[in-house]
């Protein structure tokens, strides 16, 4: 863990050098000060030092997140000067002791931060290549330096990106403008990081599991849209599949995804098969393939009656049976073509009349077109719709006669469907029966050209053997299919499940998370953050964005607008306490600006005071305060630095008292003394 | 559903001695009797079909108007509806009247007299003759009715029949006016 020890800003003007600093020691402390004093511009030395002024929606380098004093005209002893060169210096303790002094030009070369620590000393580039470049890198060489491990997550152009520190900074500096609208309100997005905010979370608290498989599961390229597709395509080819057999099938595809994965998981193909149109292949398979050795036995080694003339009608007969099943099959095809078209008609007119009505209705509904009573141009008469029978019917009647129609619009198409898939299955029982009455036919045909029984009976059993074989190799060829669709499935499953389920969190991001929880909803109750009492505490929670709810719904819509402060002020304060990766410091800049009323204000000092000694990391607190205020606090035991004056003074000459950095910026100390 | 299993049902209803019963309250009646939608398909019918009388006033000969109101509402009958056409144009000659596949509800399509009868009361339709002339200005009932259904894009079906209607050739020798 990092504490911030010394933030300062100096420069120079053609009159001499200006500077200001201040020191902070360990927990919490607030800096108080009035308006224009220079909180703000201490808070931006911090963001810049630490090459994260992007949550304040700049590019990177752009210094105008400092107040003009710090970069072009500053007032010393009321005189206003020229900045002709200014930096910003922030030093860092490591929690062995280690100290890291950074320093950055805000007027000047603002590309590289000047790093100084006990093992090197250098100009590190921030921008490009500050993560990528391990040497000349700033963030690289900061997070090895803070002891953060690098974490990524995927781009919305495919490629994995690093989790910048000015990704993570949103969740522990709390700029006064922009960073008090919503949790991460300040997050940056330039890089378009997919699940930022969430992987932001997840690194700071250090639920890494849960990162590595939010990466995971973004770089497996499941996305719930390509998983869909993909099973719209499945369902087709099914579809396929079953229209060959001039059956009528499909595999549902609607629903929710993990539905759907549900459903298939479950799905044994073959039994839908011989479920649904009582055809088992493998029963069928072995039944032809029986016929087949059964006709090659006959063929090759059985007894052939000279005499007989029964193949010849056989044949024949066979021929006749199939034309009279053909001729039945092709009476059903006309009726029930005829009745799908009737059946369609009907449904498009219901669908026609349903449009009609909900379209009346909306005029009904928006009160256009009230046939009026009228006087009759001529006799001068009241002329009255009602007595001409002509009364309108209510909203509430139409809506009536719409969901009528409506329901016998889903019948209807029910109907149509089934309709289809029954002409479907005709219609290819046809065909296959075309097929057959061909083969019969030259069958018979070769029987009549044979001459003697003998011969006869061969050729017939040799016609039969090859429509024989043909079903054989019908129903192989359905059944490797439906084994190619299952193992479709199969594969789909497994890429589903990566898109339609999150991986279960480990045990230990699940207590991590959990005890962050009841830090949050502890923070909250403390705050008074729209009303959540040691009793319904239980109810906060987070969602899968992290996000606290409240009874189910999101948190930050519940309350008044500075409820959202206060929910800010917790989540920071629980996850800077409670964060693994965490750089162990945040800072909040005026919180109390944002709540406006007295009590609200008082609940905020006294949420500090009460978790003064609860509080381990650092979280400094800027905000203007009165004396009453810093009175309370100090009682309390926060340690309050004061501001006496403008954090920018004129260095007039070197003194012991001008190198103590909280003399010079005539900032007071009391009640606990920063560390050295 | 075949015949087998129309009785098997019926069986399967006696045995359980199932008593059919009708819920009034959940059948509401058509929107096509409604007066107001009736008075929009003659607006249309009269802005689509009809010819440009006077700069605000456009007339339709009333046998046609009442025909092609009656159709757009109906709109499953234009296929019928052709083939009669043809079988005059090719020198058959059925009468509109004595036509089977014609619903009996266009001979006593007694809401569309009542509505013209309204709507000529109080001044929106004037009859010159066998036409019936109506203003569609904005200020008008029918003006404004267009108006209204033109901006919500409503009655599409009805509007796409009307404009069929509007180049389909039906004297009034055919329909016996």
């Amino acid at each position: 863990m990092i504490d911030i020890v010394e933030v300062t800003v100096e420069g120079t003007t053609e009159a001499g050098s200006f500077r200001g600093s201040m020191s902070f020691g360990s927990g919490l402390q607030v800096v108080a000060g009035p308006n224009r004093y220079g909180k703000s511009l201490a808070f931006a030395a911090f963001a810049w030092c630490l090459g994260v002024e992007h949550i304040f929606g700049v590019q990177a380098g752009d210094n105008s997140i400092f107040p003009d004093a710090a970069r072009t005209r500053v007032t010393l002893d009321d005189a206003e000067e020229t900045v002709a060169g200014s930096s910003a210096v922030l030093v860092l303790r490591r929690h062995d002791g280690t100290l890291l002094r950074l320093r950055r030009a805000i007027v000047g070369d603002a590309s590289t931060i000047s790093y100084t620590d006990d093992e090197r000393s250098g100009n590190l580039v921030v921008g490009r290549g500050t993560m990528t470049d391990p040497i000349a890198g700033f963030q690289a060489t900061f997070r090895k330096w803070a002891r953060l491990p690098d974490a990524r997550l995927l781009s919305s152009r495919g490629v994995d990106v690093p989790i910048y520190l000015e990704n993570l900074a949103p969740l522990f500096l709390i700029e006064q403008l922009g960073g008090w609208v919503d949790i991460q309100a300040e997050q940056v997005h330039r890089y378009r990081t997919l699940e930022i905010e969430e992987g932001a979370f997840e690194f700071l608290l250090g639920l890494d599991e849960s990162l590595k498989a939010r990466l995971r599961k973004q770089g497996s390229g499941a996305d719930a849209a390509a998983v869909r597709e993909e099973a719209r395509n499945i369902s087709a080819s099914f579809a396929d599949i079953m229209t060959a057999q001039g059956w009528a099938g499909e595999l549902g595809v609607g629903g929710a995804l993990d539905a759907v994965v549900t459903r298939w998981e479950k799905l044994d193909l073959f039994a839908f098969v011989k479920d649904r149109f009582h055809f088992d292949p493998s029963a069928e398979q072995q039944r032809v393939v029986d016929r087949v050795e059964k006709l090659r036995t006959r063929i090759t080694r059985g007894k052939i009656d000279t005499d007989s003339t029964a193949e010849t009608v056989d044949a024949s007969a066979q021929v006749v049976a199939i034309k009279q099943r053909r001729h039945e099959l092709q009476l059903l095809l006309a009726t029930l073509r005829a009745q799908l078209r009737e059946q369609q008609d009907l449904h498009s007119t219901i669908e026609g009349r349903l449009k009609s009505a909900k379209d009346l209705r909306r005029l009904k509904v928006e009160q256009i077109g009230i046939l009026p009573k009228a006087e009759c141009p001529t006799c001068h008469q009241s002329v009255d719709p009602a007595h001409l029978e002509l009364s309108g019917q209510s909203v509430e009647s139409l809506e009536l006669h719409v969901s009528q129609l409506d329901r016998e619009r889903l019948m209807l198409g029910a109907s149509v469907e089934r309709l289809r898939g029954e002409v479907l299955e005709v219609a290819t029982k046809a065909t296959r029966l075309d097929e057959d009455l061909i083969s019969s036919e030259q069958s018979l045909k070769m029987v009549n050209q044979t001459v003697g029984p003998a011969r006869e009976t061969i050729v017939k059993l040799t016609g039969d053997l090859v429509a024989a074989e043909r079903d054989v190799q019908r129903t192989r060829d359905l059944q490797a299919q439906l084994d190619a669709l299952q193992g479709r499935i199969a594969q789909w499953i497994t890429r589903a499940k990566v898109a339609a389920f999150d991986e279960a969190p480990s045990d230990s991001d699940r207590k991590t998370l959990a005890a962050f929880v009841t830090q949050l909803r502890k923070y909250l109750v403390d705050l008074g953050c729209v009303g959540v009492s040691e009793d319904s505490a239980s109810d906060v929670n987070l969602d899968e964005q992290y996000t606290p709810t409240y009874h189910g719904r999101l948190l930050r819509s519940f309350g008044s607008a500075s409820d959202r402060a206060r929910l800010i002020t917790a989540f920071v304060a629980a996850l800077n306490e409670l964060g693994r990766h965490h750089p162990g410091f945040a800072v909040l800049d005026e919180p109390l600006q944002q709540n406006p009323d007295p009590d609200h204000r008082k609940r905020f000092l006294d949420f500090l005071g009460t978790n003064v000694t609860s509080i381990k990391r650092q979280l400094i607190v800027f905000t203007a305060l009165d004396g009453q205020q810093i009175e309370g606090l100090r009682k309390a035991g926060v340690g309050v630095q004061v501001f006496q004056g403008k954090f920018l003074r004129r260095v007039v000459a070197p003194s012991p008292v001008a190198a103590d950095p909280s003399s010079a910026a005539g900032i007071r100390t009391t009640d606990r003394d920063p560390d050295p | 559903m075949s015949i087998d299993a129309v009785q098997q049902l019926v069986a399967l209803l006696r045995e359980a001695k199932a008593v059919p019963r009708l819920r009034a309250n959940a059948v509401g009646p058509s929107s096509i009797y409604d007066p107001l939608y009736r008075t929009v398909i003659i607006g249309l019918a009269l802005r689509l079909c009809g010819k440009k009388a006077t700069e605000s006033e456009v007339t339709l000969a009333g046998p046609r108007l009442k025909l092609f109101q009656f159709v757009a509402v109906h709109r499953h009958l234009l296929p019928s509806l052709r083939g009669w056409v043809t079988a005059h144009e090719t020198g058959r000659r059925p009468n509109l009247e004595e036509w089977t596949s014609f619903p009996r509800g266009y001979v006593a399509d007694s809401l569309y007299e009542r509505i013209v009868t309204y709507l000529v009361a109080t001044g929106e339709l004037r009859p010159e003759g066998k036409n019936l002339v109506g203003s569609l200005d904005a200020r008008c009932l029918l003006g404004r009715l267009v108006v209204a259904v033109d901006a919500n894009s409503a009655f599409e079906g009805e509007r796409s029949t009307l404009i069929e209607l509007s180049q389909t050739r039906i004297t009034l020798g055919m329909l016996g006016a």
